[in-house]
């Protein structure tokens, strides 16, 4: 019987499918960086270092990666980035309008760019494991044997929902040369050290958005050996005012905590690796792209019209 | 070898020379070359910090607290 689809049953299709996983998770497992929390400054900042050829794994709870960055505030899509952060805009190839008599403000709207924001760090290379909780993180003592952050512990998200008197379900660990928290207020991985009395942790400050962009950025970085902050977990590590409905310093909070990254990964010795998880990542993605075969849209008029006359 | 520079800022997130009227202090720890390594926020006034949670229902924030309360695996630190 011939059909429109390719003739492809459900063992070739589970087989590609757990064999895809392992490859790619085997890939994360000795990450250069684990980021927490997909929202729009831990996705800039994944982009951002695979790009450099950083093996890097953005770890997210929900299914959905984008955190708030869907909607612009108040449950209504136009979105704003205050100037100077439309060029990441610009370099994400989101479409946007300057806002009507005021300077340095600009407007997209959270659809187009949330998921421009994805492809695009998809497209460096970047990994995202979703639906996936980072339970809590591990700590090593570093070369000068202080205490350091040196990877994440995490499960599947559901996991967490399960009533506890039949659940025990053990996690398992990711290691790595520096963890990134990006998980928003919560600030999950510095909450963890804060429990246990390595760090404060003092909670965002009433919003100011002028004020608070500036600082975010500001203070972007590392918090404590090992473990970064950066969007609006910075907010909570150092009781600074809330943002509000923008989100430029969420985008360039990314790309500063990559900078830094970089520059810490260097002093720790890593130089990038031709045949690293990321480069391979990119490359196999930029043959795709060159052969016509399946990503960044290069075969869709063809499509459209192959499908049609199929059909 | 490091080097530490302490700021002290006030409740309107100015950097202030008076530690008496300071809200914290964050401590800057420098690399030799003078590059900053890590800065943490130490309290030092009477600003009270509180945790807050996300408010999207879909937040693991809101699952953590939620009726199911987790596997004992899930909350090594009470947190």
């Amino acid at each position: 019987m011939a059909g429109l689809f390719a003739p492809v049953g459900e063992k070739e299709i589970t087989r590609a499918l757990v064999n895809r996983f392992n490859t790619v998770f085997d890939s994360i497992i000795d990450a250069d960086v684990v980021i927490v929390g997909a929202g729009p400054s831990g996705i800039i900042a994944a982009g951002e270092l695979a790009k450099n050829g950083v093996n890097v794994v953005c770890v997210e709870s929900n299914n959905y990666l984008g955190g708030g960055f869907w909607v612009g505030g108040f449950m209504m899509n136009p979105l704003t980035v205050r100037a100077p952060a439309q060029k990441v805009l610009d370099e994400l190839g989101c479409h946007y309008t300057g806002a009507d008599g005021t300077e340095g403000l600009f407007l997209t709207t959270g659809p187009e760019a949330c998921s421009k924001a994805i492809a695009w760090a998809c497209d460096q290379g970047a990994v995202f494991q979703n639906v996936t909780n980072m339970e809590d993180i591990v700590l090593r003592n570093g070369e000068d044997g202080n205490p350091r952050v040196a990877g994440a512990v995490i499960n599947w998200s559901p996991v967490a929902s399960l009533p506890r008197q039949i659940t025990c379900l053990d996690p398992v660990a990711i290691e790595c040369k520096i963890l990134i928290d990006a998980t928003g207020h919560d600030a999950d991985a510095l909450s963890k050290l804060a429990d246990m009395g390595l760090a404060e942790l003092p909670g965002h400050g009433s919003m100011w958005i002028e004020r608070s962009e500036d600082l975010v950025v500001e203070n972007t970085g590392f918090v404590y050996p090992g473990l970064m902050v950066c969007g609006m977990a910075v907010t909570t590590a150092y009781g600074l005012p809330r943002m509000g409905p923008t989100f430029g310093a969420m985008l360039l909070s990314g790309k500063k905590a990559a900078r830094i990254a970089l520059e810490d990964l260097k002093r720790q010795g890593w130089t990038p690796r031709e045949d690293g998880p990321a480069n391979r990542r990119r490359r196999e993605i930029e043959e795709n792209v060159a052969s016509g075969v399946g990503t960044t849209g290069t075969r869709r008029e063809n499509a459209d019209e192959e499908i049609l006359l199929t059909a | 070898m490091t080097n530490t520079v302490i700021k002290y800022i006030d409740g309107n997130w100015d950097e202030v020379q008076d530690e008496a009227k300071a809200a914290w202090r964050l401590v800057i720890t420098l690399d030799e070359a003078g590059n900053e390594i890590m800065r943490q926020r130490q309290s030092v006034g009477a600003r009270v910090g509180r945790k807050t949670w996300s408010t999207d229902p879909r937040a693991k924030a809101v699952m953590k607290d939620g009726v199911h309360g987790g596997t004992p695996m899930s909350n090594p630190h009470g947190h």
